[in-house]
Order: C-alpha cells, then structure tokens, then sequence
C-alpha cells in the first residue's frame, strides 16, 4: 500500500537518523496527485534549528508543482538543481544519494537525474527526517503517495543496488544498515519498520490514509514449482543411501540400489529389482518380486505367496523363514536353508548345504555335494542322486529314494524303509528299523551290510564281503 | 492429481497499472485485493516441472473484504515459451485464450475462504521445461461477477493430472 500525504500531514522520524554528510541513500516510490503549482517537497533530512530552514538535503519539485528539484544547504546557502519534468498521477521511483560532503546524486527511475556538489562540510548533524514536507513543521508541503521507503542511513547505493531495489518492497541489500517502510494499510501498520531497528515513523500536522501502491512485487517468494504430489508418490531413480519406509510402498521401480532397503510394511504391489547388491530385508509381505540379480542377503521373515525367485546367481546366503511355495534355484554356492514347508523345489546344483528343518514335498536333486538333511517328512520325495560325495541323512519317513551312485556312507535310517533300489553301494548300508519289503538288488558291495532287525526277503547275488544279519 | 505450482500474494509481479493491491488483513494474511470495478491483473512467472502432463486445473482460494452477496469471475491466461521460440519477450506477451472460472455465491460472511476451481484447457502447449507466466484478472465485465467488494487472493494453485 502506499501513504497519502495531502499537502499538510508528514510523516517523520527524528532518531537514529542518517549522517546528513554523507554517506546515506534515501529510496521511495512517489506520485503526485495533486499539481500544487508552487514548490513541494517529497522529503527531507534536516539539520536545521527549530523553525528555520538553513541545513538540510531535500527533493520535491519546483514552484510550477511538477518539475523534479532538489537542493541542499549548509548554514543558509547551498545548491539547487532541476531535473525531469514530472507527471501528475504517475509513479516514479527516487533515490537519493550523498556519497560525500561534496556529492549528492538523485536518480529518477534508476537514472541519475540531478548531481549536486556543494561542500557541506562541517553542517551539524541531522535533528528530522520527514516525508511529505520541509521539516517538522510542515513547511512547502507535497499532495503525494509515497510508498516501499527504504533508508540507508550509512551507505550510498551504487546505481546497480538502486537498480535491484526499485522493483521489491523488501531490501535486497541487507549488508548495509537499512530501515524499510511496506506502508501496509491501518494505523498499526502504515508507519512501521520492517527491519526490526524499530525506527517507525510518527504521523504530524494531519491525518495520513492508505492508498493503492506502485506496482511493486514484496520480492521474497519462491513459488512452488516442483512435483509434489497429493497422493505421495515418490520416484527415485538412484539410492545411494539407505530407504528407509515404514509406510505402505504401493509401487516401487527401483532401477538401481546399491544400499539398504528397509520396509517396515507391506510391498503390496509391483517391484522389480534389476539389481540388488545391498541388504533387502522386509518384516512383512512380499506379494510379489522378480530378483534378476542378487548380490547381497535377501531375508523375508513373513509369507511369500506369489513368491518366484528365479536366483541365476547367489553368492550369499538366501534364508527363509516363513512358507515358501515355490523356489527354483539354478546354482547355488552358499547355504540354502528352509526352516518352514517347502512345496516343490528343483535344484540343479546344490554345492553346499541344503538343510530343511520342515517338510520336504518334492525334490528333485541332480548333484549334491554337500549335506542334506531333512529332518521333516518326505511324502513324495524323489531324490534322484546322481553324485553323492557327502553324507546323505534322513531322519523321518522315507517313501522312495533312488540313489545310482554312492561313494560315502549312505544310508543311515532310524525308521521305516519302505523301498530303495541301490544299484550301486561302496559304503555302508546301515538299517535299523524294519525292512517290510526290501528288495535290494546289490549288484556290486565293496563294504559291508548290516541288519540289526527282521529281514523278511532277501536275494544275494554276489557277496565279496562281510553279510551280517 | 498433483500440486505443481503454488503461487502466493508476495510472489505476484504487477503491471503498470490496473493492478491488485498487495495488502494484509487482519490477521496478517497476505493477499491480492482485487477491485469490484476495474479489471486488475497479475502475474507469477515460473518454469513448467518434468512430469507435466494430463488436466491441469486452477484452484483459487479467496475471500471477500466485503459485499457478501452474488458472484465472482477471475480469468486465468497461460504465456509458455519454448526454448528456440521465435518469439521477443521483450517486445510484447504471448498468453493463450483466458480461462474463466466462477463463484456464483462469494461466502456470505466476510474472511469466510472459499475455493474456485476449474480446468485450465488453454495452456498455449505449455510442455516441460518451458519459462511459463499465469495472468490472474478479475474479470469485472462478466456477467458472474456481481459481488460488489474486493475479492482477497490468498492463493493461486495449479494442478495436473500426474
């Protein structure tokens, strides 16, 4: 907003003011609105005793009301000089600048308009500074809107700072001491400072209202301008640190992930992981994930019912504790364990330990070089062995096995055996339970078979060893 | 939908004349009062965000100093210019066709907020990237407009359809 000052009412200060000698700048938007036809005075700083007019730097215009004027005296004599013919109802933006005791420029829209000289040396310092008149009383008085005031009180503005302060209401040149004036409307507001130097000005000699401003923006607000979404979609292109979720991740496209993903909560939608080389870990669903390569440990604590890991490469360790529906994994080099059900699950190529604490359903071994317990029951287990070079134990039931070749110790049951073709046995085959329909067809033993319980029907072809029974 | 823009009272440019007042109320609220009688216009200046796209709407949040009773009408004009553009932005302004959006009823009690909103079809093919500036005019001619006290800006908002 802007102060109407009509002809008669000032608004003053006379503290904390600027050093008349220089240097200060003075900055203001003005408007004439009404040509007084007789000299006016848009503002002054002066140093003169009450009620005299004999020290003092001024703007305003001359006697026709309209051209711009400034002048400035020490002890009664001083500089005048004129400037720019001005027109009535138009915003213009002033600067005064008095840089020396000899130097006092005013610019008129951001160009230097009028150049005073005068020494002034010596002139006391300032008692008022006042906006709308010539001194405190009010003398040759303007019909003017000012607006956006900004002093200095101990700089002068070089003409590229007064170009950077012409278009803002807020001072863009706060390394320099300034008192700023926004003139918002209402008594409580019109006269104040904004700089928090609690220089406010004081209203004289009439009333002061409010009028519309200059159009000049406040000058501090950055607008908006970046995605943010309503619905909290975030899109991460590249992590390098840790994601930490502990809400809902309903659709999750990470490209590349070098760190730790850590979700607290459900993954309810899509996620595809084209690399993975940190720690996944998710204490709740995973509904859906299609590993291409996994370099890292990947625990799921929770149910994984669409679950396909189709692991190409794992060079870590893969822990399950939850129900795995369906696992295939082509090569494994590290522990594979289950400590819950497995349905079906192909290996190719086992080169460690395969343990499984629950049931074993189906599995299909090619080579296993490792060990392979399970301690759980083995209702349709298949288990072609091809290569055995470690133990093989099982601890529950057994319904089928076919081993081809067994180059360790076999075959250690401590339950029931219901059918085994050993085609091939160089260790021991050790049996302790009953053997209700055993048809073992040793074709070659290099070592030693040993029964300890009821051996209902057996057929020996070639014994080359001990046979105890 | 998604929240692409937000342009406040302090952030608006002016032109030179027929132009908001930049005021605050009360309550220290800053905002763009814009005349009952004489169009006034203002603008935000900004760059179109990546991922631009679908329906974009303008969101209004006003509220009327006085005269509480009938209507309001504020049209909103999009000048976007792409880089290459044989286009002078020194020389003159390039905003597409205005879209107007209106309140039938202002609120019935003064500093009561209410929201305008409406779909921005004129966008003059703003795209990604693009130096973009949004007018906002009280359009006092329309025949929606017959409140008869400021209208307080509080805020501008622009929408897509990301």
């Amino acid at each position: 907003m802007a102060l109407r000052l009509s002809n008669g009412p000032i608004a003053y200060r006379d503290t904390n003011l600027p050093s008349i000698n220089g240097p200060y700048s003075i900055l203001a938007w003005v408007r004439i609105v009404t040509d007084l036809n007789t000299y006016s005075h848009f503002w002054s700083l002066d140093a003169s005793q009450p009620g005299t007019y004999t020290d003092y730097d001024h703007i305003g215009t001359l006697n026709n009301g309209t051209t711009f004027r400034a002048e400035s005296e020490y002890n009664n004599t001083g500089q005048a000089s004129t400037g720019t013919a001005l027109s009535v109802g138009t915003w213009y933006h002033f600067a005064a600048v008095r840089a020396s005791a000899t130097s006092y420029l005013i610019y008129l829209n951001g160009v230097q308009d009028i150049s005073i000289t005068y020494n002034v040396t010596g002139r006391p310092s300032a008692t008022s500074l006042v906006f709308g008149a010539l001194g405190p009383a009010g003398a040759s008085p303007s019909d003017i809107r000012i607006a956006a005031i900004k002093v200095f009180p101990s700089n002068a503005l070089t003409v590229a700072q007064i170009l950077q302060e012409i278009p803002v209401i807020v001072p863009r040149n706060i390394q320099y001491a300034v008192s700023w004036y926004p003139c918002f409307p209402g008594s409580s507001e019109r006269f104040l400072d904004y700089s928090g130097l609690n220089n406010n000005l004081i209203e004289s000699n009439g009333t002061i209202t409010d009028e519309d401003p200059p159009p000049v923006s406040w000058g501090t607000v950055y607008n908006l301008g970046k995605p943010v979404s309503s619905s909290g979609t975030l899109y991460q292109q590249i992590v390098s640190g840790t994601l930490s979720s502990s809400g809902n991740i309903y659709k999750n496209s990470s490209k590349y992930l070098t760190s730790n993903f850590l979700n607290t909560s459900s993954i309810l939608n899509k996620k595809n992981n084209k690399i993975l080389s940190g720690v996944f870990n998710t204490s709740s669903q995973i509904q859906k994930r299609t590993t291409k390569t996994f370099l890292g440990t990947f625990t799921a604590s929770s149910i994984l019912q669409t679950f396909k890991i189709k692991v190409l490469n794992l060079s870590g360790s893969l822990n399950f504790s939850g129900s795995q529906n369906k696992i295939i994994s082509k090569i494994l080099n590290g522990s594979f364990g289950f400590s819950g059900s497995v349905n079906r699950k192909t290996l190719k190529l086992v080169n460690g330990a395969f343990n499984s604490l629950g049931n074993l359903f189906k599995r299909s071994g090619k080579s296993l070089y490792g060990t392979y317990n399970a301690s759980g029951l083995l209702s349709s287990f298949r288990q072609k062995v091809l290569i055995l070079s470690g133990n093989l134990s099982f601890i529950g039931f057994q319904n089928r096995n076919v081993s081809k070749n067994l180059n360790a110790n076999y075959f250690n049951s401590f339950s029931t055996v219901y059918k085994r073709i050993n085609k091939t046995a160089n260790g021991f085959i050790n049996f302790s339970g009953s053997l209700n329909r055993l048809k073992a067809y040793i074709q070659i033993i290099g070592g030693t078979i040993n029964f300890s319980s009821v051996i209902s029907k057996r057929i020996t072809k070639n014994n080359n060893g001990t046979l105890n029974y | 939908m998604a929240t692409r823009f937000v342009f406040r009272p302090f952030g608006a440019e002016f032109p030179s004349t027929n132009f908001p007042q930049l005021k605050k109320d009360a309550q220290n609220h800053p905002v763009l009062a814009f005349d009952p009688t004489t169009s006034e216009t203002c603008y935000w200046t900004d760059v179109i965000p990546q991922g631009w796209t679908g329906t974009v709407t303008a969101v209004l949040s006003y509220k009327m100093s006085s005269g509480v009773s009938g209507g309001v009408a504020f049209d909103i004009a999009v000048e976007a210019v792409t880089s290459g553009d044989a286009f002078d932005m020194d020389a003159g302004s390039s905003f597409a066709t205005v879209n107007t959006g209106t309140d039938s009823a202002v609120p019935g009690t003064a500093g009561y907020m209410e929201q305008i909103s409406f779909t921005l079809s004129n966008l003059d093919s703003a795209a990604a990237g693009d130096s973009v500036r949004f007018s906002l005019a009280r359009n006092v001619s329309n025949a929606a407009d017959t409140a008869t006290g400021d209208c307080e800006i509080l805020s501008l908002e622009i929408r897509d359809g990301a």
